[in-house]
């Protein structure tokens, strides 16, 4: 079973930006490298598959050429390669504080944004790669590629291939968001053949949307670490070769074992934190892991972590956060000891948002739900600068 | 006499108003510079293109050709070959805020075809993500050689500023 190279699969990602639309004779201007060009032919195709996103209050839909099909050629005709690019347009999808949850695939709760940007380019997917991939035999692969939004709706496309055709199914992002609930997590990890998530350590991307949406595979481990940075810049999330660093210059290599592989299997350990230390918290990937570890930890030590989980997949995340909120503000009466964990918890929290200044003294309910809006909100500016302008 | 001076009293009441006119235009752009928002750089699009059109070595006259640049928006001119097949587009460049954008996935895509008999020829097809045009396209946009009877095929260049990667073109043109 054939495996893209980081360096074909970034040039895929990247190319794919070329196609914001065909011209007006229907050319798609992506003229492809020796190597990729070896291996998938994008000819025969009049133009790209076209995806509507809309913005979250209807102001605007716009329809561009958001990915390419390339059939595999020669002796890689037994594949085929989706690469889907990302969008400014659903940057509000993402960093919406009450972001909706939907059903996906396998009745798996999904991000609804990506879920319905997905949705818009399913029928032109299925027209084009229906009747090739029913004929493929079950050593058939195909490749999905994408970077930011286009990695998000590659999962989805991912997914959802392995639902309707006996093929083997490969998924490739780069600083890509969060797709789905644990459920989802775990269902698409098992699903997919292989999964490559590359990230930078200051892309702020694959930090939203927040707990409780997770990365798959397995909840975030099994992720390249393309460099060694921290803390969060914008320029960490660009692909093309002329961002700091631009994945598309630190995945340049052949092989996968060559690229570190970070595993943050933070969510299931127990990350118990004390107020006097919140000052160590920063402003990095590595904390918003940790505190989502903290946060379902408590949840857990109090027993309220099914009923919090349970409630996250029927709900919005406004609401969700609004009886998250309310759970904490009970398990802190409960005791002293829950009292403390919870104000550590909060403490940190604040630091992270840059709100050191702030002090934790009472743990009611607005002020929970306040923590928890700052804090998101942070992320989600900080975010919604990295993407506004894709 | 009156009437005379009038005129700069009436000016002497606009002071204020134009100080504090100029000073909110001032401040805000110090806030715009701050946030980098005005901040506009210059775009090569596309520099001086030269070329001649050819069916199997004769010259194709009166042959509409247009080039079409997308950078944000589309800019498109369009000319017609001259009795020699000859054809030419001016250098065009731009002042634009979106490289100032922080993360703009921000491409200059160039596409010069040319309409023969109802068909499409690809004569330049490329992409790039420097502002200044690489050296590579300077080159060969400043002498396509094209017969419509070549097949349409993708070209690998050097690479001048990114020797890491090569830069892929589109067309039935070529070049030695």
């Amino acid at each position: 079973m054939e495996t893209l190279s980081p360096s074909i699969a970034a040039e895929c990602a990247d190319a794919v930006y070329s196609v914001f639309s065909p011209d007006s004779m229907g050319n798609i201007p992506m003229p492809l490298s020796t190597q990729l060009e070896r291996r998938f032919s994008f000819k025969g195709k009049p133009s790209p598959v076209m995806g509507e996103t809309g913005g979250i209050f209807g102001l605007y839909t716009q329809t561009t050429g958001f990915a390419v099909i390339g059939e595999g050629r020669e002796r890689h005709r037994n594949s085929t390669l989706i690469a889907i690019r990302g969008s400014s347009s659903i940057a509000d999808y993402l960093t919406d504080f009450d972001v909706g949850i939907a059903t996906g695939i396998n009745n798996q709760s999904v991000h609804s944004g990506f879920e319905e940007a997905f949705a818009s380019m399913r029928p032109s997917f299925n027209d084009r790669l229906a009747k090739r991939l029913t004929q493929a035999g079950p050593n058939h692969t195909v490749h999905c590629v994408g970077h930011s939004l286009g990695g998000a709706l590659a999962s989805l496309t991912a997914d959802w291939l392995k639902s309707q055709f006996p093929v083997k199914v490969k998924l490739y992002t780069f600083g890509a968001p969060r797709v789905g609930l644990k459920g989802y997590a775990t269902k698409n990890t098992n699903q997919i053949d292989a999964h490559y998530r590359c990230t930078h350590g200051a892309d702020p991307v694959p930090l939203a949307p927040v707990w409780p949406f997770i990365h798959a595979p397995n909840e975030g481990a099994g992720e390249y670490r393309l460099d060694s940075a921290e803390g969060i810049n914008f320029s960490a999330h660009r692909m093309g070769h002329k961002g700091t660093p631009g994945y598309r210059n630190t995945a340049e290599t052949d092989d996968w074992g060559k690229l570190k592989r970070q595993s943050m299997r933070f969510l299931n350990q127990t990350v118990r934190l004390r107020y006097e230390d919140r000052l160590q918290a920063s402003f990095t990937n590595y904390w918003s892991e940790k505190l989502n570890a903290a946060l379902i930890t408590l949840l857990k030590d109090a027993g309220y972590y099914s009923v919090v989980a349970g409630q996250a997949t029927m709900s919005s995340a406004l609401t969700f956060y609004d009886r998250l909120a309310r759970s904490l503000e009970k398990i802190a009466e409960a005791s002293t000891e829950f009292a403390e964990q919870t104000a550590g918890l909060l403490g940190h929290m604040l630091v992270f948002a840059g709100k050191a200044a702030v002090t934790v003294t009472k743990l009611t309910y607005q002020f929970i739900r306040w923590v928890f809006e700052t804090t998101i909100g942070t992320l989600n500016r900080s975010v919604k600068k990295a993407l506004e302008s894709l | 006499m009156t009437k005379h001076r009038a005129t700069p009293q009436g000016l002497l009441a606009l002071i204020p108003i134009l100080v504090a006119a100029g000073y909110m235009l001032y401040s805000s752009e110090v806030m715009a510079d701050m946030f980098g928002w005005f901040k506009r750089y210059d775009v090569h699009l596309s520099p001086k293109v030269r070329g001649r059109l050819t069916a199997r070595g004769k010259p194709l006259e009166g042959i509409l050709i247009t080039r079409e640049v997308h950078y944000g928006k589309s800019y498109i001119d369009r000319t017609r070959t001259d009795s020699e097949g000859n054809f030419a587009f001016p250098q065009r460049q731009i002042r634009s805020s979106l490289p100032a954008r922080p993360l703009t996935e921000a491409r200059v895509i160039q596409l010069i075809h040319a309409e023969v008999d109802g068909k499409s020829y690809i004569l330049w097809q490329a992409a790039t993500e420097d502002l200044q045009t690489p050296k590579a396209f300077r080159e060969r946009l400043g002498r396509l050689d094209c017969d419509i009877s070549n097949p349409d095929q993708t070209h690998h260049f050097y690479n001048h500023e990114h020797p890491q990667f090569e830069h892929n073109v589109g067309s039935i043109c070529r070049w030695e």
